[in-house]
């Protein structure tokens, strides 16, 4: 194994070939697909969606070229006659469209002259298909004349009206491509932009579609596709365009668009022109959302590893073909008694009922005999399994209330902690409130047990979870998993399972990888990075306290009208980059009706502070604390919420003065 | 093109104003490096121009007053540029000095593009080397991006749709730039060419160790078997290394599409920026693709180790 190429590399679906695409695809099914992209619709589409959520893959699946090789003994007619679409790809990194952003300038002048080229380059597209087509149909007749003549009644070009052939028509778009590359080029040492264009915006690959109807009979009623990808590489005067080809496409061509989840900047059409609306010029559709809510991941999962494997159909023993028998996993029955020992944890190191008697000496219990605190304590803590002792605590810390009386109180939780213990009430508050943080109280044992310091990660259900449904993710995870492995010789898919210890590292390794290295676009990175560092920051604050707020505390809650400019903006750029992912569309408060947003960070991040990989329920923020985390110059007011929360989570007693400040934080 | 023929020596960085002859015009970026302000004070020439970078972010206070300075408010190379020549006045018949340790790349690169243009034929160009950077390989350089990775002006374009794409970068300390480059152009075929000898033997090691933060890039299997290697010091023997890797990619396959991303020494940056000049133009479909860098630091390095000549042939 060691010598072995990774089969967890990470490759992207820009690097597959076009072979490759068809080959290494596991279907999702073609339904699915199908049902994203839409073929048939007359709307235009985006399909928007973090790194690895497989847009490239989906828009070239369906481009001419690839779907060409899934029958590539088929002519080229039959093979869009079975799709029942032409759809051509193109790459917005491939146009290096920056070029055209040229501040010194006449801003529409270089709008116009974007929107041509792009023309130009969707337009070789479809004469590349089209000569294939021609090429791998030779029984056929087209009529390449016609499509010419077509096209030059907006192209107003005598070259382009003098071709005889769609293979010169494909030269001579080339050489205008090229003519305004030099042209471009030019500018930027002569300060002036001298070229001719050949046709307006919409007036070649839109009457491209007529002209293929009058090329070929077969083809007359098949949809034109442009397929655009990575949109979020066009500024907003370039997406301008492209909404303006969106909006006056409908019934000739239509375009379906990808990009990061905040990768459209307006709606707007050239020259200040009509907005495109939602339902009515375009649709939109989340593929992470799609992908998180697909009832089969799992299984997809388990095939997309074998495939990697190679294992698909020809796994050699029971092991090799599921990837759960790969990884050691923590066992947590039996109160984790298993898992404690697996991992070393001494169940009679109970440091952190100090913390607990130090906090409580804090409550003001009148009439109480002295050793109060230590009866208390024992009562809730003697002669029990680690994780009850802890979860009594917590409940203990949840429930005392002002003037309360503490002995009776804990007198009521062990009475409840030992029915539940002897199975006399397996189910009920007790049973559900271990149900509930049973996952908390093992991390915090994990983190202050001196041997092991940090929560395991490990199990591939476990991996599989914290990849969101991203298959990439998962890779990310497996990649660095199989690494580890194999710089100490271990084969853990042949061999024996991977021990937790090893798999946590590789958590760890993973979240690591996507927060530090595999994010770098820029400042908006940067500026997303600091807001979930800081929400990863209190969450952790949350997780380890002595009054845990929150079960599996992963994600947050707080009103949108709550948000600075800088912290809506860096929100943005924390969903776009998937450090964050919104949970739903915002909801309306019930008692204000103001608009409520719910966001987690990305479970692959998990690892990295020691958060759960589910989530439960939401820290509901107010404003203060909300901006606190997401404005990037608000580092001051960060701390001092920090502070605040710290105390106000572990001080649940009564620290008089803390809880003041809190009150007024929350 | 032999690059081996251009001529480069080492100046002894005591005696910089006897070895170096006078010239016309000395023209540096200026940042708070001590070697950058030592070489424009001790080399000898009749005019010298200070240009201010705005990414440097000086203020007013904060510039030299010790000589004319042209300090451009636009980011963009072309209106730096500009700047810095419509200050500079008529260079025709001119021995010009350009100290190239301080320039930002963007600016770097579209100055002598434009010089070439302009038909200067001949540059004399300084480097100097520092002793050490700051904080060894936690070095940084750039210190903001826009997230914007875009073409040098005047140094684009695509020969066909249907080619390979083909990213070589120059690699440096700078692994965030690696990584905005290598996902803006995710499609691409990587070369990563290493400095290699390093300006000195510690800064190889520190340079690959950041490298390999520049995510995914840095771990696909063309990083280690389509890595080549290029002294920092030296944009002849940069040139040659690109020139010739480029020559590779083109016995393979015709037309491919190059895309040079220049992120390590300005001396590399100079060696692309040369192979453009006097062969990539005229191949067609070379673009040279950097990161926008909106700040940068003004002081990373320690010390004046050696400073470089280079005779600069731009025709």
């Amino acid at each position: 194994m060691a010598n072995q190429t990774n089969p967890f590399a990470l490759v992207r679906a820009s690097d597959y070939t076009d072979v490759q695409i068809n080959s290494l695809w596991v279907e999702l099914g073609t339904k699915v697909i199908s049902a994203l992209i839409e073929p048939k619709s007359g709307m235009s589409k985006y399909i928007l969606g973090g790194k690895g959520s497989g847009k490239t893959h989906i828009l070239r699946h369906n481009s001419y070229p690839v779907a060409r090789l899934r029958t590539p003994l088929a002519t080229g007619v039959k093979v869009v006659e079975q799709l029942q679409f032409l759809a051509v790809f193109l790459r917005a990194t491939a146009l290096d469209a920056a070029r055209f952003e040229v501040s010194s300038d006449s801003a529409s002048k270089w709008q116009q002259l974007f929107g041509v080229y792009l023309e130009l380059r969707l337009a070789e597209g479809v004469l590349e298909a089209l000569c294939d087509i021609k090429s791998t149909s030779p029984n056929e007749q087209f009529d390449d004349e016609a499509l010419i003549r077509r096209v030059a009644e907006s192209v107003l070009d005598i070259n382009f009206s003098t071709c005889k052939c769609i293979e010169e028509a494909r030269l001579w778009l080339t050489a205008e491509r090229r003519r305004i590359d030099d042209a471009i080029n030019n500018a930027a040492f002569t300060g002036t932009l001298t070229v001719r264009v050949p046709f307006s915006i919409g007036a070649l690959c839109f009457p491209m579609k007529t002209a293929i109807m009058d090329w070929h009979p077969t083809l007359a009623n098949i949809p034109l596709i442009y397929l655009l990808d990575e949109i979020e590489n066009f500024s907003r005067s370039q997406q301008e365009v492209v909404n303006s080809l969106v909006r006056y496409g409908e019934g000739r061509a239509t375009f379906r668009i990808t990009g990061r989840l905040y990768a459209r900047k307006t709606r707007a059409t050239i020259g200040d022109g009509e907005e495109n609306r939602e339902g009515s010029e375009f649709k939109t559709v989340i593929l992470d959302d799609i992908l998180k809510a697909y009832p089969k991941y799992t299984d997809f999962a388990k095939k997309f590893v074998l495939k990697r494997l190679g294992y698909e159909t020809s796994a050699r023993t029971v092991n090799q073909a599921d990837p759960r028998s790969y990884f050691v996993e923590v066992k947590s029955d039996v109160f984790y008694e298993a898992a404690f020992a697996q991992l070393g944890i001494d169940p009679t190191d109970t440091g952190f009922i100090k913390s607990f008697s130090d906090a409580l000496k804090a409550y003001n219990f009148s009439g109480a005999n002295p050793n109060w605190v230590s009866d208390v304590v024992g009562e809730l803590t003697d002669n029990l399994p680690i994780i009850l002792k802890k979860l009594n605590l917590l409940k203990f810390c949840k429930t005392l209330k002002k003037r309360s009386n503490p002995s009776s109180l804990a007198e009521s939780i062990r009475k409840d902690c030992d029915r539940y213990l002897h199975g006399q009430a397996p189910k009920g508050s007790y049973a559900n409130s271990y149900g509930h943080y049973k996952g908390d109280l093992f991390a915090q044992l994990c983190r202050e047990s001196k041997k092991v310091g940090n929560v395991p990660y490990a199990g591939f259900e476990t991996f599989v979870s914290m990849s969101s449904g991203n298959p990439r993710n998962l890779l990310i995870i497996l990649g660095r998993a199989y690494e580890i492995a194999a710089f100490r010789e271990l084969d853990f898919i042949d061999g024996n399972p991977l021990s937790i210890d090893l798999q946590t590292q590789a958590a760890i390794e993973a979240a690591r990888f996507m927060f530090e290295r595999d994010t770098n676009y820029g400042s908006p990175s940067d500026v997303a990075r600091v807001a979930a560092e800081r929400l990863a920051i209190i969450l952790r604050t949350a997780r380890y306290s002595l009054n845990i707020p929150e079960v599996s505390p992963l994600a947050v809650s707080f009103s949108d009208t709550d948000l600075t400019n800088e912290s809506r903006s860096a929100l943005a750029n924390a969903l776009n980059y998937s450090f964050f992912f919104e949970i739903n569309e915002g909801r309306p408060d019930r008692n204000s009706d103001r608009l409520m947003r719910k966001v987690q960070l990305n479970p692959l991040l998990s690892p990295r502070w020691g958060l759960p990989i589910g989530r439960r329920g939401d820290l509901s923020l107010n404003e203060v604390v909300v901006n606190a985390i997401l404005s990037p110059s608000a580092k001051s007011e960060f701390e001092a919420v920090l502070t605040s929360l710290y105390q106000r989570w572990n001080s649940p007693f009564g620290n008089q003065d803390v809880s003041q400040v809190q009150n007024q934080l929350f | 093109m032999d690059y081996s023929i251009f001529y480069r020596r080492a100046i002894n960085v005591s005696r910089i104003d006897k070895e170096l002859e006078l010239f016309d015009m000395l023209i540096s970026a200026y940042n708070s490096s001590e070697r950058v302000g030592r070489v424009f004070s001790d080399v000898r020439a009749r005019r010298k121009i200070w240009l201010i970078h705005p990414e440097y972010l000086y203020t007013q206070l904060e510039a030299p007053s010790d000589c004319k300075a042209v300090a451009p408010i636009s980011h963009d190379e072309v209106e730096q540029v500009n700047a810095l020549l419509l200050e500079a006045g008529d260079l025709e018949g001119l021995n010009i000095c350009i100290d190239i340790t301080g320039f930002m790349r963007h600016v770097l690169v579209f100055l002598f593009a434009k010089l070439a243009y302009m038909g200067v034929d001949r540059v004399s160009v300084l480097y100097s080397e520092p002793i050490s950077y700051f904080k060894q390989e936690a070095t940084n350089f750039s210190t903001t991006t826009s997230g914007l990775v875009r073409p040098v002006r005047g140094i684009s374009g695509g020969n066909s749709t249907q080619a390979v794409d083909h990213l070589i970068i120059a690699v440096g300390y700078d692994h965030k730039l690696i990584s905005e480059v290598s996902n803006f152009k995710d499609d691409s075929l990587v070369h990563p060419i290493f400095a290699f000898p390093s300006l000195s033997p510690d800064m190889y090691q520190q340079s690959a160790i950041r490298a390999a933060e520049s995510g995914d890039v840095a771990m696909r299997s063309e990083w280690i078997s389509s890595r080549r290697f290029a002294p920092a010091n030296d944009p002849f023997s940069t040139a040659a290394v690109v020139s010739k890797l480029i020559y590779d990619i083109d016995r393979g396959q015709s037309s491919a599409n190059i895309y040079l991303s220049p992120l390590s020494t300005k001396v590399q940056a100079l060696g692309f920026t040369l192979y453009w000049i006097l062969e990539g133009k005229y191949r067609g479909g070379v673009t040279i693709l950097l990161p926008e860098c909106i700040t940068y630091s003004r002081e990373t390095s320690t010390g004046f180790k050696r400073l470089w000549f280079y005779d600069v042939e731009l025709v």
